[in-house]
């Protein structure tokens, strides 16, 4: 057999047809068949080696692909194309699978048949496989989220129903899911045998680690802010890879729910767990399906990492910048409580739609879970204005929602971290944008926050004031000092503000406004106010014993305020301290009285009915109008020292000063100036008809004894 | 006669192979048979008063063991997205295929197929990124290979929207 029939016998062998281009830059070029054909080829209508042949004719498919087999066939360096697998039926009705390559040999354009319908089945099979187990994923994934989110609300309103562990524990006894329901430290309430069976964990006397630190360590890995998210009472799921008690790795799927009681102090984790790690392991099919967020269809938060770590990479290769932009909805969890699941998946679907959205191409958005979403932007520069960007994300938030006829307008806290400036890795730019967003959200909501070194500092210093705070109120460390309110004209009440001061052992001094919104945040300011307002009132009791017609003014807070029977709370004080009602007086600050308009003006006209009087704090710091004053049951306005301190040089401060003061007295409210500093003030103030004033230029906010002191004193004063 | 190429285009095993079955050999299957890479069908329509040759083209759904090539809607005159009303994500994976036909520098006339309409009880899609998307001008119609619903019907009104863009 001489050389040339050998090579065409070859390449019969292997289904392969070679061709040669005769016209390779032409629209419609022609083709040599170069040897003796293979019966496939034959098979297709005109292919012969007599005659020159169009291809792109017989086979459509490589009109589409001619472009890049010409591209190839002018590059005399070795570039070759492939044209990708295509399904062609053939004269006798078979169907057949073909690919070719065009490439350039020994100057010659060559474009090679290749007929893979031999070892296709095999191919077809093992995809056919992927996608079948893909798709029976996808179901199972989603009926998977649906179970556990019941099963968790179920057990979270028997816990808050108060029924008997051992009732709870019947009814998820046989559930398919693991459950375990812990207390705050972790300690074992129930658990069950799915639990077991997953996990083959001991009985939990025999442990000794809670199970819930050791998910907590584990999620740690690819949920940096876990801690935090479950610390701070939220609602967490995921999935990670965790280990049973005798090392074997499992994926499982996690959900953490506190449970809270009427005064929002957390008394119970309810975890569910499922394996999935079938799911997991079945194929890199799965990688792929498992990489999106069932509610929103955007990435996930596996798939966030994944794409991290690649913008990353090519950060370090291409020195480029890029923003991490860590977005967190405020009371996210209300809505869901208040119109249900349904109503909360089609929130955050709404909302990734339109983060979505505002985002540019190549920039990457994902939903990292619960209400949680983060977005990675590939800047051109580091000096581009990153809070326009922000203000961008957050207008896209803030936009009106009707979910069920409901109008909803939410706000979200915006982190923001820079690589390289704020971390070169994935896991320390995330924690980064993570405790910029923390900070914003102490900020108060809808605000955003730039990453700052000093955070972590912060951070830390927080936790741990967060600790102290829980013993400052067992062992007293809290106590009262009262300002007194000046009267511009005539008043025969002595006027009192009661704020709280608290000395820690070892850190001194620390001001409320560095605990107060920490205490808003876990809840602790329910017992703290509570006790504030019964302190205080016992003092002005003692007062009015000593023949002093006092009112005390109190702060209120807005999570109290939200708490259902704080009418009845604060009666139950009013009663046990025998203080009368008209001796009290509550501070609510703008911005509570705004957020919940409705509900809070039928808190306030109840607490008048009692007899108690209002006092509208912080006056002017919220972009209230003041059209809707007349509206609301409130016999004092506290003026925002912030106006104060402007004046009288501010004109503008001055305007509005002038025009509150008349707009209250039309409304038969009283005026109260607060941070009153200098004598310019005093008579700008007095001369516009303020009713009264506070600040450190009267008196120092003082102790219980001193107040005394000073009443006695101007008793003296007026007896004379 | 002039013919026109169009594509389908979306996740696997959303239908689009069983919609080109619908519309070129009124049949339909249950049994699932993945589609590697690409086939091509032919099939003459009537509109506007003249036929058309649409050479249909099923592609490949987009996973991790295909790979998009250029060619798929080189010459092509309109798209199908197809999506799956019972599964969720086959929406994602639908824009992510418009955004490739975007980037290619493509504005052609498409129309967005919610397919198996007769799996009524097991839609799931987001109403909300539905009006989302039709709210940015897509064209959305129901459909099923399975009972027939819409199929001929999303044919012709491609080609007539095709045919509207070369005039
Ligand atoms: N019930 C129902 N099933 C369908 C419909 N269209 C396709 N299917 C089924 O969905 C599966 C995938 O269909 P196929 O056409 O191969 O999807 P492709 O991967 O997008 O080409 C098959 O089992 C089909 O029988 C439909 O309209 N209704
Ligand atoms: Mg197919």
């Amino acid at each position: 057999m001489d050389s040339q029939s050998l090579l065409e016998s070859l390449l019969s062998e292997l289904d392969i047809a070679l061709f040669q281009s005769l016209s390779p830059t032409d629209d419609f070029p022609m083709f040599q068949l170069l040897h003796e054909p293979p019966s496939w080829v034959t098979a297709f209508a005109g292919i012969d080696r007599s005659n020159p042949i169009a291809l792109t004719e017989v086979f459509s498919y490589l009109e589409a692909f001619l472009p890049e087999a010409q591209e190839s066939w002018a590059d005399s360096n070795n570039s070759r194309a492939n044209s990708g697998v295509w399904t062609e039926v053939d004269r006798q009705g078979k169907t057949q699978q073909l690919e070719a390559l065009a490439l350039l040999v020994a100057d010659i354009p060559l474009l090679v048949l290749l007929n893979l319908t031999r070892n296709f089945d095999e191919r077809h099979h093992l995809y056919q496989r992927a996608r079948e187990i893909a798709l029976a994923n996808e179901k199972l994934i989603i009926q998977l989220n649906h179970r556990q989110r019941e099963l968790q609300n179920n057990l979270e309103k028997r816990l808050q129903d108060e029924q008997t562990l051992d009732d709870i524990e019947e009814s998820v006894r046989n559930n398919a899911s693991a459950v375990l329901i812990c207390k705050p430290d972790g300690s074992v309430e129930i658990m069950n045998q799915a639990l077991i069976d997953i996990y083959r964990v001991k009985e939990p006397e025999e442990q000794n680690e809670s199970l819930l630190d050791k998910w907590l360590k584990e999620a740690e890995a690819i949920y940096p802010e876990i801690h935090r998210v479950v610390a701070s009472g939220s609602y967490w799921e995921g999935e990670f890879e965790s280990h049973s008690e005798s090392g074997a790795p499992k994926w499982i799927r996690l959900a953490i729910g506190p449970v809270l009681d009427t005064s929002h102090k957390l008394t119970h984790y309810v975890c569910i767990a499922n394996d999935i790690s079938m799911l997991k392991k079945s194929s890199t099919e799965i990688e792929r399906l498992a990489d999106y967020d069932f509610t929103t269809h955007l990435p996930n938060r596996r798939h966030f990492w994944k794409q991290l770590t690649k913008s990353l990479d090519k950060g370090v290769q291409k020195n480029s910048v890029l923003a991490l932009i860590y977005v967190d909805l405020d009371h996210f969890k209300r809505v869901n409580d208040s119109l249900g699941h349904h109503a909360g998946d089609f929130l955050l679907s709404t909302i990734g739609t339109r983060l979505a959205r505002c985002i540019k191409h190549g920039d990457f958005i994902a939903h990292l879970g619960g209400d949680e979403f983060a977005i990675i932007l590939e800047l051109p520069h580091s000096t581009i204005n990153i809070e326009k960007i922000a203000q961008r994300v957050q207008s896209a938030i803030c936009k009106n929602i009707t979910i069920d006829n409901a109008t909803l307008k939410m706000t979200a806290s915006i982190g923001i971290a820079m690589y390289p400036k704020d971390g070169r890795d994935a896991t320390s730019l995330m924690r980064h944008a993570d405790l910029a967003m923390f900070h914003a959200k102490k900020m108060g909501r809808g605000k955003y926050q730039a990453f700052m070194p000093n955070m972590n500092y912060e951070f830390l210093q927080m936790l741990q004031l967060e600790i102290d705070m829980q013993k400052a109120v067992e062992q007293e460390q809290f106590n009262l000092v009262y300002q007194p309110q000046v009267c511009c004209g005539q008043d025969h009440y002595l006027r009192l503000e009661a704020l709280i001061r608290w000395k820690h052992p070892l850190k001194g001094s620390i001001s409320p406004a560095r605990f107060i919104p920490i205490a808003e945040e876990n809840g602790m300011i329910l017992d703290i106010g509570i006790w504030v307002l019964e302190q205080a009132c016992k003092q002005a009791k003692r007062l009015l014993n000593d023949g002093f017609n006092v009112i005390m003014a109190v702060n209120v807070s807005a999570k109290q305020v939200r708490q259902e029977n704080f009418k009845e709370l604060v009666n139950i004080v009013l009663k046990k301290t025998g203080l009368p009602a008209r001796h009290l007086e509550l501070e609510i600050t703008e911005t509570t009285v705004m957020e919940e308009m409705e509900v809070v003006v039928e808190l306030l006209k109840d607490l008048r009915k009692l007899g108690i009087s209002i006092s509208l704090d912080d006056f002017g710091s919220g972009f209230s109008s003041l059209t809707y004053l007349k509206n609301l049951p409130v016999d004092n306005l506290k003026l925002d020292r912030a106006f104060i301190h402007e004046l009288p040089a501010n004109e503008e401060s001055k305007a509005i000063t002038t025009s509150v003061i008349n707009l209250a007295h039309e409304l038969k409210m009283k005026v109260i100036a607060e941070g009153v500093e200098n004598q310019e003030q005093v008579e700008f103030l007095t001369d516009k008809g303020c009713d009264y004033m506070q600040g450190f230029l009267f008196y120092y906010p003082m102790e219980a004894e001193k107040i005394q002191e000073i009443f006695t004193a101007i008793r003296g004063v007026a007896n004379h | 006669m002039i013919a026109k190429k169009v594509c389908l285009l979306g996740s696997f095993a959303v239908g689009k192979s069983s919609l080109i079955r619908r519309f070129v050999e009124s049949i339909f299957s249950d049994k699932y048979h993945t589609t590697i890479g690409v086939k091509i069908d032919k099939k003459v329509v009537r509109s506007q008063d003249q036929d058309v040759q649409l050479m249909i083209w099923d592609i490949e759904g987009k996973d991790e063991f295909s790979t998009y090539r250029q060619s798929y809607l080189r010459g092509a005159a309109g798209y199908f997205l197809v999506v799956d009303g019972t599964r969720p994500d086959s929406v994602s994976v639908a824009k992510e295929w418009h955004d490739m036909v975007l980037q290619q520098g493509l504005k052609l006339p498409f129309i967005l197929l919610v397919n198996k309409s007769d799996l009524f009880y097991d839609q799931r899609l987001n109403e909300d990124d539905l009006v989302e998307l039709s709210s940015m001008g897509w064209e959305i119609l129901l459909t099923s290979a399975k009972t027939g619903e819409n199929v001929d019907y999303a044919f012709e009104r491609l080609t007539t929207k095709l045919l509207e863009n070369n005039e």
